[in-house]
């Protein structure tokens, strides 16, 4: 009598316990997931102010070469001016797409308009072999480089924070605790628009 | 009919509010049930999967982390200089606890892009000490005529991009054109230990290192758990007193009321009030078979320290390069430090 009474209240304990337990870690796992992405965000950020950074240097160094193409200097300018416009929170990661595929094209077009006089620069050999502008070339890349990962590992937190959203257990508590989805930077249209750049220039 | 009551007053006391209590809890437990959540688990599991997909690089290899300093897998240098070339390594990383390593390799075993490439071999690496992120990795791919300096973040403030640019151009790359890697590799690794000395300041602090947070230490988790889990059995204590009064009483009431013969209806009210005074008791009796939730809470917190210790085991990895001939295998007995991060700073070029 006693021990089928005391077996069903142990599995009652066990069951009610999981369910207590998984809701602890469920939260702390989409909390701690969720900073991943600001904080990665913060590094995005980070990264792409860099090299908005460059911009002055590289246009005063690219100036000083005699008759160089103004329009593309005025592009890589006008590209730097629109990317100042956009105003996100750095603090946050957006949680709207619209918003972070607009600051995503603004920081192409920089991109675009970049690459564009690093390849016209190859004819001016006299800039060219320039210390100054070998060094600005060699941050320009870097800071490339750096936006590269630095966007990768933001997919990255994205993804394992959107998994987590959608997966089974935190799933439930991520609807009653407020967690969203939270938008990726896509590729294709920077994936797009580089190799353009060099065709155009390459005649 | 004496028989009868008796019964029912065995059932009016601690069995009949333990086993009401776990009945309805398992009823509930029937009927939000089995079908849809089932299903659901399943759909969510291929989403997670789904969303899991391979990453476009799925392609690369990322090579096994070095035993030493330096490591050449493409055979272009002498055992002694690479036993040189180890022990400056060595003897820099000492002075200044910087890491910096040197792997030649024949070819890039990736489709992407060198500078890609070589931040997530480098990241996966992850020379350096994990406060200040102070490794430099010079890759060098001699098929390929290609190499690349990849910096941790702890370092991007003494070798910037266009030290590492210069290092490349003017240092190694004009003795590598001249099929004389020993020079070139010489030669680098002094540029980047001058110019990593340039601005030496010992442990200086990373700004930027904020991904990777350092997992919480053992002692600080086990505190945590061992709260939570106190937390749950006192709530679940109350929780049991709770639920088994109220059930208890409203099963008498209605046991009472359904009676219709008078005598026997009092005497299920009757029963009502014999239970509420026997209650004492019965929660005496109760907490004594307490060991069940209290031995799952042990089991629970001991695999979960297990399984906290294999994931740091694991963290140490297995370094062992068997499938690459190493070319210094004499002096493999202290390993540098694998807690840096890269986040793409340094510079590529080619010869």
């Amino acid at each position: 009598m006693k021990k089928p009474v005391l077996a069903i209240l142990g599995v009652i304990v066990v069951v009610i316990l999981l369910g207590v337990l998984t809701s602890i870690v469920s939260y702390n796992h989409l909390v701690s997931s969720s900073q991943q992405v600001n904080s990665q965000w913060a590094q995005v950020q980070n990264v792409y102010q860099r090299r908005a950074d460059l911009i002055p240097n590289l246009v005063e160094t690219v100036k000083g070469s005699a008759n160089f193409e103004k329009s593309t200097l005025e592009a890589v300018t006008n590209a730097r001016a629109s990317v100042g416009k956009i105003n996100l929170d750095t603090s946050t990661a957006p949680s709207d797409p619209g918003k972070l595929a607009e600051f995503q094209q603004a920081q192409a077009n920089l991109t675009g308009a970049l690459s564009r006089l690093l390849v016209v620069s190859e004819k001016y050999p006299d800039l060219k072999t320039t210390q100054n502008f070998r060094d600005l070339q060699a941050q320009i890349e870097g800071s490339e480089n750096r936006i590269s990962v630095e966007r990768g590992r933001f997919n990255d937190a994205v993804q394992a924070y959107n998994t987590s959203v959608h997966s089974f257990p935190t799933a439930i508590f991520a609807g009653a605790f407020g967690f969203k989805d939270k938008p990726y930077f896509m590729a294709a249209d920077t994936a797009q628009a580089a190799p353009a750049v060099h065709f155009d220039s390459g005649k | 009919m004496r028989n009868e009551a008796s019964i029912l007053r065995q059932m009016a006391g601690p069995t009949c509010a333990t086993a009401c209590a776990g009945r309805t809890s398992l009823h509930f437990k029937d009927t939000g049930g089995p079908p849809i959540p089932r299903i659901l688990i399943a759909l969510l599991f291929l989403v997670a999967l789904a969303a899991q997909a391979a990453p476009a690089w799925c392609g690369e290899v990322i090579p096994p982390k070095p035993v030493d300093r330096f490591t050449d897998y493409a055979n272009v240098t002498s055992a002694s200089a690479a036993t040189e070339f180890n022990n400056t390594l060595r003897s820099y990383e000492q002075a200044s606890s910087n890491v910096v390593l040197v792997v030649v390799f024949p070819t890039m075993q990736s489709d992407s892009d060198i500078a890609d490439y070589c931040t997530r071999v480098a990241h996966a690496w992850k020379a350096g000490s994990r406060e200040t992120s102070n490794g430099v990795v010079l890759f060098i791919f001699i098929r390929d005529h290609k190499m690349h300096i990849a910096t941790g973040y702890g370092m991007e403030g003494a070798l910037p991009d266009a030290i590492c640019e210069r290092i490349i151009a003017d240092e190694i790359a004009p003795s590598f054109k001249q099929q004389d890697y020993e020079d070139g590799i010489r030669a680098g690794i002094s540029g980047i230990i001058a110019a990593a000395s340039g601005d030496y300041q010992p442990a200086a602090p990373v700004a930027h290192h904020k991904h990777d947070p350092a997992p919480a230490s053992t002692g600080v988790l086990v505190w945590r758990w061992c709260f939570c889990i106190f937390f749950v059995v006192a709530l679940l204590y109350i929780l049991r007193f709770v639920i088994g009064t109220i059930i208890a009483i409203f099963a008498n009431i209605v046991l009472a009321i359904f009676y219709h013969d008078r005598t026997k209806r009092t005497a299920g009210f009757a029963r009502v009030l014999m239970w509420i005074e026997t209650h004492a008791e019965v929660k005496s009796r109760t907490s004594s078979s307490s060991d069940v939730p209290a031995g799952s809470h042990r089991s629970s917190r001991s695999s979960r320290r297990r399984s906290g210790q294999s994931s740091y085991s694991s963290y140490s990895g297995s370094s062992s390069s068997s499938s690459f001939s190493n070319s210094d295998s004499s002096s493999s007995s202290d390993s540098f430090a694998s807690g840096g991060d890269y986040g793409g700073g340094g510079a590529s070029g080619s010869w």
